[in-house]
């Protein structure tokens, strides 16, 4: 089937098989690529908005029995460089961005077989009753099969007691590449891609909605990317669970797997593909935080219909060598200048029109 | 359950709520610029106006696309140079710049030649451009400084060309010494200058000069420098600083002043956009240029200035993504490595977050992902095989 009749099928909400997904990402014109990505994207959300949550990152401990090759962040068990915050120190954090305004809290880290179950659910139920208002958007799949290892119970047990606790949501962090050659080469020991996959069955199950990230540019082809695309798409197909996909990458600078960064070219690329392979996802995030504010911007034209969060404050990626930030007017000006309007939303993507925007004042 | 159907049904509305009513994003004005490229017909200053302003990006890509591979094919050029500013003393106190020091500062840096000469060789003889700019400086701007410095270049390196001042350095001078442009730059051709640099057009309009740089070089004696450059058979490249008090108005008119010269005295190879970067100068207000009006500024160059051959994306100013990115909207130059231990002090003052330096390699594989091929040239565009050095004779001269 020729390229434009693809194009065609995918930005009317045609579905691509994994065959036609490989031929047009590998073969389209960037400016046709991407005019098809857009189109989808107006076609679902017709009114201009691009959304963004205000949110923070908290990495309670950067000890890590994972040890993946494209982490700079970890630090083994009994290292000098270890750290894990008390509960008062994550609740003083969780209290600081409350301040700012956030409504999403992202409680996340190294997988650090000293904490049990039992510490997450003393903390969650801290942060619940002292910040009803803020959504507990907390944990990887990585610490949650962690904690099942620790506690020697199924990963269904340990996501209802964390909901019970006051979870309500996964990050889809550590998917990296949902293929198995990939992964036994960049996070041997993290878990294997249907493992990842049945926990964010599991919870979208239990009724917490999640994320997908896909971190690409580290080893994997162009063709295991689709593949991750693919398997992602299907288990949405099953169960409807993911609110959102981010695809990210990989930061090389000072970590072991080291390697090229991706280019600003790949990035929208993989952009336009994922808003046209993933014809079942709501939503595709701007991750800005890597690439840059400008390229952050030139995402919106590539399929992009929300901004991320505002991410108050994040040591993962930093360490990794990246060294952007943007507080809540640039991302608000990035949006206005682009010719969309900004919006906040929850991290459930109920809009919140009654929080004033920070261009507004 | 009731859970798990809140949460299927917010994915399920949001994937059915499609309205066939929205077509692909088109703007009618790219239509006519179409028309206009496809019979050979210049834009107009309202083509230019809405393609600085148009949400349809791809279409524009493709436009500056095919523009940009009538000129130059699948080609896209970088080269081996070094970059030196060999003084920031400067009293033409212009409000964007970070980067001009007075006399007495202590952050005031002015090389002697042997310096200059020495740090060009710092990491090697294996490269074909000097790059140097510096302030209006009152001791180093100077015939009896330049002249016998770059006869010295030229007899160590000739493979290097020289790539000297701006347009408002070579007003400077001609000021200086009592000499019409064409006296200074015929002596200047014949002590071995080759190109003369793209900087100090700013914005050509009169309101902005007065209020941005009314010390430096005006509209016409900036065009007047290039086209008798050109004239005695120096090249030469022109700039225009986007992103502070001027209108879009302003920057179309800038460029077809530009096309109007390069009709007049043809001799530009490349135009330049520079970004207004904001750190630590008097227009810091008007902060970052975004990756949209980045993008926008080269295709716009690209389909305006149909009588240049090349446009410019020079890494250190939009940063390597983006500038990338612009091989797909009408670039098609990235600019030069720099030597690693090159110091550029003029965008690196004013908060660039790009390095000092580029390797070769890295041009390579960005020119080969955007679907080109990667050529090394000189300042005049004559091409090398990404391999070449100069002879081992040349070398010896350092």
């Amino acid at each position: 089937m020729a390229l434009a009749d693809l194009l065609d099928r995918a930005a009317a909400g045609g579905r691509l098989s994994y065959d036609e997904g490989v031929e047009l990402y590998e073969n389209a014109p960037l400016h046709d690529l991407g005019a098809a990505a857009q189109h989808r994207r107006m076609s679902l959300y017709p009114t201009n908005d691009v959304t963004y949550v205000i949110d923070t990152t908290i990495n309670y401990t950067n000890v890590c029995n994972v040890h993946c090759t494209f982490c700079a962040f970890f630090r083994p068990e009994k290292h000098g460089e270890g750290y894990t915050m008390s509960h008062d120190d994550v609740l003083g954090r969780v209290r600081w961005a409350a301040e700012q305004g956030a409504t999403q809290i992202m409680i996340q880290g190294g997988v650090n077989p000293e904490l049990r179950l039992e510490w997450f659910e003393r903390l969650f139920a801290r942060v619940r009753i002292e910040f009803p208002e803020v959504d507990i958007h907390s944990l990887s799949v990585s610490e949650v099969v962690g904690l099942a290892h620790v506690e020697d119970m199924p990963t269904r047990d340990v996501l209802v007691r964390l909901k019970e606790a006051g979870m309500k949501s996964l990050p889809g962090a550590g998917a990296e590449i949902l293929v198995e050659r990939v992964r036994k080469r960049i996070s041997a020991r993290k878990v294997k891609p249907d493992a990842w996959l049945g926990v964010m069955r599991e919870a979208q199950l239990l009724g917490m909605p999640t994320t997908a990230t896909m971190m690409f540019g580290s080893i994997e082809t162009k063709a295991e990317r689709i593949a991750h695309l693919d398997a992602v798409r299907s288990l949405q197909d099953e169960t409807g669970g993911f609110t959102a996909f981010i695809p990210w990458y990989y930061v090389p600078f000072k970590t072991p797997l080291r390697g090229k960064e991706s280019t600003g070219l790949e990035y929208l690329r993989v952009l336009a593909i994922s808003r046209l392979y993933l014809d079942n996802l709501p939503h595709l995030q701007a991750s800005w935080l890597t690439p840059g504010l400008k390229m952050g911007q030139l995402a919106l034209f590539y399929g992009c219909d929300d901004m991320g969060g505002t991410i108050l404050e994040e040591r993962v990626v930093h360490d990794a060598g990246s060294t952007n930030e943007a507080t809540r007017k640039q991302l608000e000006e990035l949006v206005i200048g682009a010719g969309f309007n900004p919006v906040i939303r929850d991290t459930y993507w109920n809009l919140r029109p009654q929080m004033a925007l920070a261009t507004a004042s | 359950m009731a859970e798990v159907e809140r949460g299927r049904r917010k994915v399920i509305h949001a994937v059915h709520e499609v309205n066939p009513e929205v077509s692909f994003v088109t703007d009618p004005a790219l239509r006519a610029v179409e028309n206009k490229l496809d019979e050979g017909i210049p834009l107009s200053k309202e083509d230019g106006v809405a393609l600085l302003q148009t949400q349809d990006l791809h279409t524009l890509g493709r436009l500056a696309k095919r523009e940009k591979e009538r000129k130059s094919g699948n080609k896209v050029f970088y080269v081996l140079n070094r970059y030196i500013n060999s003084t920031n003393v400067c009293y033409a106190n212009c409000k964007f710049c970070s980067f001009a020091k007075a006399e007495k500062d202590g952050a005031a840096v002015r090389m002697g030649a042997d310096e200059v000469f020495a740090k060009a060789l710092e990491t090697g003889p294996n490269f074909n451009q000097v790059h140097i700019v510096g302030g209006h400086d009152p001791r180093q701007l100077s015939l009896d400084y330049w002249l016998p410095l770059m006869r010295r270049f030229k007899e160590a390196l000739p493979h290097a060309q020289l790539s000297l001042f701006t347009a408002a350095e070579i007003d400077y001078l001609a000021r200086r010494h009592r000499l019409s442009y064409d006296d200074i730059l015929v002596q200047l051709r014949d002590a071995g200058l080759d190109n003369i640099n793209g900087g100090g057009a700013e914005i050509f309009s009169a309101r902005f000069r007065k209020l941005v740089c009314p010390n430096k070089v005006d509209a016409d004696n900036w065009l007047k420098v290039h086209e008798v450059a050109h004239r005695v058979g120096i090249a030469s490249n022109a700039t225009m600083l986007y992103g502070t008090v001027e209108t879009l108005e302003e920057r179309v008119e800038h460029l077809i002043a530009l096309r109007e010269s390069q009709e007049r005295s043809p001799g530009f190879n490349a135009f330049i956009p520079l970004a207004f970067h904001p750190d630590g100068n008097e227009l810091s207000h008007f902060g970052w240029t975004t990756g949209l009006d980045d993008i926008r500024m080269f295709a716009t160059a690209r389909l305006m200035l149909h009588n240049f051959d090349h446009i410019k994306a020079y890494w250190m100013i939009q940063g390597l993504k983006v500038c990338q990115v612009a091989l797909q909207y009408g670039a098609d130059d990235m600019d030069g490595t720099h030597g690693s231990t090159d110091e550029e002090r003029i965008y690196h003052s004013a908060g660039t977050q790009s390095g000092q330096y580029v390797d070769d390699r890295e041009f390579r594989r960005l020119i080969e992902e955007a679907g080109y091929v990667p050529v090394r040239r000189n300042s005049t565009y004559e091409e090398f095989a990404y391999d070449w050095q100069p002879e081992e004779a040349l070398v010896g001269a350092r």
